[in-house]
């Protein structure tokens, strides 16, 4: 099983359980937290972890799976699915582009102009 | 997906009180909790589903028949120890590889031995608490394919109860197990119900999953005025305390953004359960 | 079925070898053959509606109704275990009275041959009696006062047929056949009773 895996459950937050669990394991699959082939754990075990029901895994992973995302196997249990790179690379393109999103919104609002933003990611690119 | 049990249009007189009409269903593979204050027809409806009572009309079905199913496949635990007092352990077990054609005595030995209880001791030597767990341990070792408690816990101290959720947990690890959990703790339930039936009154009055139920309801207390600002028609039940008022609210979310200024608090089942057995329906 | 009159025999065994050790006391000192031969196939017959108390007290019936054991069939167990009952009684009598005609001289072995089934038959009676008349009153206090009652009916009448059998037949072996045969009829009579009471309440 995962030791890597992460799931927080925010009881406060409108986003429904089983959009929490899907949107973070998904997020984990898409950078490479979690990869092609490694197993997860079963629906009724995380939803013992998480003290939640079997319904609301068995839902993420339902979505998970037909978004390609996850397979389950019969007898075995659910794998992450192996991504196809072109795939995984726009999903993270799309990740990346909501991250940016919010930058830009900042940015209008405090009047930062995009060459200083572009400034921002030219350092932020160095750095790393 | 099939469903462990199907109870159509049961009823049933007991004592005082009636189950008018009741239909409920066990989906295969998950776990139904039911609560209700004592009186409402849990334990009622529990035997007539099992066939311990005699239904005055309705269709029960257990595993899509309507006959007594194999020998085994269902497994009950009831509130007090069935087992005679002189019984021991050993014994037991013995009987019950007499029973059930698909007795596993090495689980057996092994859940008792979990649970801490020597096979020499009998029945009267133990504790409720303990005598409960033989039953349980017993129930979990003929192959059920459902198994159901009324009650279970009652009289047991908070780690062993914990220990047997851990075990109630491992034994749905198969999906093809069902369980029907009737229980006054329901913290328990909270913790490993799929689904939240609430019996009052010999009616369900809420039959939904446990994940909604937690996450929708929600519980306003403030000033009368100020809750019931909120609308009658957005509140279950409403209960008058000493200096204010609380309101049972089936969606907190909403409520919360359409009244910021009042507090909108988690409802546990706990919560659930007094504000509408003692509240009044708003 | 089985398991049920095994577990039953269990729980008596202890309870049989104290009756038994009353029922032979009793037997020496009274010194009368007939009752040496019925008196212990009636005490332990007792056990059977006994264990049906027993059973009530810790919802067994509840619990193997439950899992899907079919409910004539625990009445079914409860009539078996009393014939099994009146078994042990029966030669529990033969041992007392065999030792009671060395202890004593007299003809207590004489009769043995008639006497033997006569003890049997009784305790099937008395047993069914017992258990019928439990399953039909429930388990109240004046359940174990009626099955007194019902038995001393059913015996004195037995006795008393017997007796205008033996002048009409002359044969003890005649009679004791027209006993079985009502025997027989009385067990089956008071087995669908049963059944049916049974199979309509709740437990």
């Amino acid at each position: 099983m995962i030791e890597r895996m992460e799931i927080i459950i925010s009881n406060s937050s409108g986003k429904a359980i089983y959009e929490q669990i899907e949107g973070q394991i998904r997020d984990q699959i898409v950078s490479g937290v979690l990869k092609g082939g490694d197993p997860l754990p079963s629906m009724r075990s995380l939803a013992q972890d998480l003290k939640i029901s079997l319904i609301t895994t068995k839902r993420a992973y339902n979505e998970l799976e037909a978004e390609g995302f996850i397979v389950t196997v019969a007898g075995k249990g659910c794998f992450v699915a192996t991504q196809d790179p072109a795939l995984l690379h726009e999903a993270n393109l799309r990740m990346a582009e909501d991250h940016l999103c919010r930058a830009v919104e900042v940015a209008e609002r405090g009047n930062i102009t995009k060459e200083e933003l572009k400034e921002i990611l030219d350092i932020l690119y160095e750095v790393d | 997906m099939e469903n462990a049990v199907e109870v159509r249009g049961l009823r049933k007189s007991y004592g005082d009180y009636e189950i008018k009409g009741l239909d409920l269903d066990i989906p295969a593979g998950y776990i139904v909790g039911l609560i209700g204050e004592n009186g409402a027809g849990k334990t009622t409806l529990i035997k007539c589903i099992t066939g311990a009572n005699r239904c005055d009309s309705g269709i029960i079905k257990v595993f899509g028949s309507s006959d007594r199913t194999v020998l085994g496949k269902i497994g009950v635990v009831f509130d007090e120890c069935c087992f005679h007092k002189m019984m021991s352990g050993k014994q037991i077990g013995d009987l019950m590889a007499d029973l059930y054609p698909e007795w596993d005595q090495s689980r057996y030995e092994l859940l008792m031995e979990k649970f801490g209880i020597s096979l020499d001791k009998k029945v009267h030597e133990l504790s409720r608490g303990m005598s409960m767990k033989i039953q349980v341990a017993v129930e979990l070792s003929h192959g059920a394919d459902l198994v159901i408690l009324d009650e279970a816990t009652a009289g047991m101290d908070p780690a062993s109860r914990d220990e047997f959720l851990d075990i109630v947990m491992e034994y749905m690890q198969d999906d093809r197990h069902s369980m029907l959990m009737s229980s006054h703790i329901t913290s328990d339930l909270e913790r490993v119900a799929d689904y939240i039936v609430f019996l009052h009154g010999g009616r369900i009055i809420m039959s939904e999953p446990k994940d909604e139920i937690l996450d929708r309801y929600g519980v306003v207390k403030g000033g009368e005025a100020q809750v019931l600002a909120i609308g009658r028609e957005n509140i279950a039940s409403l209960r008058r305390e000493s200096y204010s008022v609380s309101a049972l609210v089936r969606d907190r979310h909403a409520v919360k953004e359409a009244f910021p200024e009042l507090t909108v608090d988690t409802a546990s089942l706990d919560d659930i359960m007094v504000l509408i057995v003692r509240g009044d329906a708003a | 079925m089985t398991t049920l009159v095994r577990k039953d025999l269990i729980l008596i065994k202890s309870s049989i070898v104290s009756l038994s050790i009353f029922a032979a006391v009793l037997c020496f000192l009274l010194r009368v053959p007939l009752v040496t031969y019925i008196l212990p196939a009636v005490l332990l017959v007792s056990l059977a509606s006994a264990s049906i108390r027993w059973d009530e007290q810790c919802n067994w019936d509840r619990y193997v109704v439950s899992i899907g054991v079919d409910r004539n069939t625990i009445v079914r167990s409860k009539f078996v275990t009393g014939v099994i009952l009146a078994l042990i009684g029966t030669a529990i009598g033969l041992v007392i009275s065999i030792s009671m005609s060395y202890v004593y001289d007299s003809g207590y072995v004489a009769s043995l041959v008639t006497a033997c089934p006569l003890g049997f038959i009784i305790g099937i009676i008395v047993s069914s009696v017992s258990v019928a008349v439990y399953y039909v009153t429930g388990n109240s206090v004046k359940t174990q006062y009626i099955s007194v009652v019902a038995n001393i009916v059913v015996i004195s009448a037995l006795i008393t047929l017997s007796m205008v059998a033996a002048e009409a037949f002359g044969d003890l072996t005649l009679v004791v056949l027209a006993l079985a045969a009502v025997a027989a009829v009385i067990v089956y009579t008071c087995y669908s009773v049963s059944c049916r009471r049974f199979a309509g309440i709740d437990l």
